[in-house]
């Protein structure tokens, strides 16, 4: 499992900006993708954050991986919309007697699908690659997320990783005990590892809530304190929705 | 200048996320400025607000710096002084052959921190009981914000609201971008309340019990990894995994599991790409809403019905993960039909959606099952604590062979449907479309015709099942890193 947070590149100038603002611009961004009705500002979108992310130096097998799902729906939904629409058609042929005909109208709603679905994933990625996780969470904070919500956000976070190593190592126990080498086995091998799995994290969750309770946990966690924003950033963020904004109308 | 190289120095201290902590490392680095012949003197923080050591360094040998001392500004020798600083020196030694890096000895201990102890504890022993002092860390963030953010802030909401809030109010992993705004919109007005009234039953809880955030954390984490490994599926423009919200919502009830599955799903988009920030309310709603009531109902009534452990576990997976795919589907139809009709692509999806969702609940039902029998014999005390059971219901059925025989019973109906109706299609012909026909309801076209030029949809169906579940099973050889790499990286 590839967590993207760790890629963040801190040379970046936009690892400096404030999660809050950047948290903020996205949501606009988004917003404006999802109720652009064309191509030329998800591309736009999409050209932007790609070449930001290309300056950030992110590991091409990290993007790949965070696009691989994307892309397979978007080549689905083409797929989908072009052959399966009906209407007047720009293309046809016949294989084995069967007719294949691609529509006009079907590609057209295919690509508009299409480049939104890239547009979106595009400007998550780049807020993703360039904000570490604690600073996300500082930023939904200030947007006013409810404490308990982001609380349960920290902890899952921290527990992914623990229970990961955890299953790691009882998975890697049993397959060197021929645990997956028939059907059976595996079925056997797959509800031992959950179970234990879950035992195991529960037992852990308790030890942490006394070790926790012990240092002075009373009940809530602590959250990122954040500095106040700055005006030059305000002033950028507001000119960068504005001038996203112009493009949107276009 | 030390010879004929350039000296530089960084202290690097731990800092803190609270702004100003590091004011006493800065102080000491303007002391040093005066008082050390060396040009470059400058400070970095290891936490996450800076200034960092890499562009620290950087910066040092723009300014022509050959040799560069880092001074760990650090009275323990933890984990950051023997892993984390001398990772991040050898990385910058790498790049640069060149210059010379030294990482210099930690504070430790010396005879003039014992004066300092001494000096410290003589000007505090006259300060005030702990009780009268005021808080400081745990003062409220926002008290130290500007009023014109909070200004921002409730614009920005307003902003929001009025672009949210407009669509009528309707609603598991449907990809960022998928659904245009107004569905979007529609299905987070929709999940809303549910996380609303799940946090309120959240913080009612751990009032009562400090253990229950930490526990609630724990369940999001198992969603998280259960519904983390996809098959894609092909027509549905989506992926298929099981889901976990049966076993949260039985273990935690339905309200605080639609939380747990909302948390699960927010790290999924946000780290994972798996998901969207736009897809999260109708992600919420089939996953969380749909995934947890159905589960725990299920539980709960054939429970109610004396049904033993194994099978009210199994049934509750099982329709849970159905539940989930049946509204994962009505959401994908309507965000993605466009001007063309709701009903037939909403059965092209459910169609796609089989090969892999069949099998699934399946699995679903018999891991739910196989944890709910796992923790009623080995900590029966949780399901106690989680109000699973009651105390004087502890004791151990033989429930094993019931519960294959319903799992058999189960799989075996849903093979044998096809056969039977095949079997029954005179039957269907001669006498419902019959009757259908005299009442003037004409039998309509089949969904997928292989005589009437729908081939190419069912060709298209069974190249993507196999495209689908290839997809998934080689899925792995991007997220595991080759064997050769990693040891070329430890070289």
């Amino acid at each position: 499992m590839t967590f993207t947070d760790y890629i963040n590149n801190k040379d970046h100038w936009l690892s400096r900006v404030d999660g809050r603002v950047k948290l903020l611009v996205t949501l606009i961004v988004l917003i404006m993708v999802l109720s652009y009705k064309g191509l030329t500002f998800q591309f736009l979108v999409t050209i932007l954050c790609l070449f930001q992310c290309w300056r950030m130096k992110i590991p091409l097998r990290v993007f790949l991986l965070r696009f691989s799902e994307p892309v397979f729906i978007v080549l689905v939904i083409l797929l989908l919309k072009i052959f399966f629409s009906g209407g007047e058609s720009f293309f046809s042929t016949e294989v084995m007697g069967i007719k294949i005909a691609a529509s006009k109208e079907g590609l057209a709603e295919g690509l508009s699908i299409a480049s939104r679905i890239i547009a979106a994933i595009s400007i998550m990625s780049l807020m993703v690659f360039s904000t570490p996780y604690t600073e996300l969470l500082g930023a939904l904070s200030w947007l006013r997320v409810p404490r308990g919500f982001i609380e349960i956000l920290m902890y899952a976070y921290r527990y992914i990783f623990v229970l990961i190593e955890d299953a790691g190592v009882i998975y890697d126990a049993q397959k060197n005990r021929l645990g997956y080498t028939t059907m059976n086995r595996r079925f056997s091998s797959l509800g031992i590892l959950v179970g234990s799995l879950i035992l195991k994290a529960f037992e852990q969750s308790q030890n942490i809530s006394i070790a926790m309770v012990q240092r002075g946990y009373d009940g809530h966690m602590p959250l990122l304190r954040q500095k106040p924003l700055t005006t030059s950033e305000l002033l950028i963020s507001f000119l960068f929705v504005t001038m996203m904004g112009l493009l949107w109308q276009i | 200048m030390t010879g004929n190289r350039k000296e530089a120095i960084i202290l690097l201290g731990h800092g803190s996320r609270i702004p100003g902590a590091g004011e006493g490392m800065e102080q000491v680095a303007r002391r040093m400025r005066e008082r050390f012949p060396v040009e470059i003197i400058e400070i970095c923080y290891m936490s996450r607000i800076g200034p960092h050591f890499p562009e620290v360094f950087e910066s040092c040998v723009s300014q022509g710096a050959t040799k560069v001392v880092v001074m760990p500004y650090f009275l323990h020798s933890g984990l950051h002084m023997l892993e984390d600083i001398p990772e991040l020196l050898l990385e910058k030694a790498r790049k640069y052959p060149d210059v010379e890096i030294i990482l210099g000895k930690n504070l430790g201990f010396d005879e003039c921190l014992v004066d300092l102890v001494i000096k410290r504890l003589n000007e505090s022993r006259d300060l005030r009981d702990v009780r009268e002092m005021k808080p400081q860390v745990g003062k409220s963030r926002e008290s130290g914000e500007k009023a014109s953010t909070k200004k921002i802030l409730s614009a920005a909401f307003i902003f929001l609201s009025a672009w949210l809030l407009p669509d009528q109010a309707h609603a598991m992993h449907i990809s960022e971008g998928i659904l245009p705004l107004n569905w979007a919109a529609l299905w987070f007005a929709l999940a809303i309340p549910f996380v609303a009234y799940g946090l309120h039953s959240l913080n009612k809880r751990s009032r009562e019990d400090l253990s229950f955030k930490p526990l609630v954390g724990l369940m999001a984490a198992v969603v998280f990894i259960i519904s983390c490994m996809p098959i894609p599926v092909p027509i549905a423009g989506t992926c298929s995994h099981p889901c976990g919200t049966a076993i949260s919502g039985i273990l935690v009830g339905p309200a605080i599991s639609v939380v747990i599955t909302a948390v699960a799903l927010l790290i999924q988009a946000i780290f994972l790409a798996h998901g969207g920030l736009s897809t999260l309310g109708a992600d919420i709603v089939s996953m969380g809403i749909m995934g947890s009531f159905v589960g725990y109902f299920t539980f709960k009534a054939l429970r109610a019905a004396r049904m033993n452990m194994a099978v009210a576990g199994f049934m509750a997976g099982l329709l849970a993960d159905w539940a989930t795919y049946l509204t994962t589907s009505v959401e994908l139809a309507s965000g993605i039909k466009g001007e063309a009709a709701f009903l037939p692509l909403f059965w092209k999806i459910v169609i796609a959606f089989i090969p892999t969702q069949l099998p699934l609940g399946i699995l679903e039902g018999a891991i739910t099952a196989g944890m709910v029998i796992l923790l009623y014999k080995k900590r029966p005390d949780l399901l106690v604590k989680m109000r699973v059971i009651r105390p004087g219901d502890v004791k151990i059925p033989k429930q094993g062979l019931t519960a294959l025989l319903f799992l058999l019973l189960i799989m075996g109906a849903t093979m044998a449907a096809p056969v039977q109706a095949a079997k029954w299609s005179g039957v269907d012909e001669a006498v419902i479309e019959k009757v259908a026909k005299e009442h003037g309801r004409e039998t309509k076209e089949p969904l997928i015709n292989m005589e009437q030029g729908d081939l190419p949809l069912f060709l298209f169906l069974i190249a993507g099942t196999v495209g689908g579940f290839a997809a998934g099973y080689y899925w792995k050889t991007l997220l595991v890193q080759r064997k050769g790499r990693v040891t070329e990286e430890k070289k």
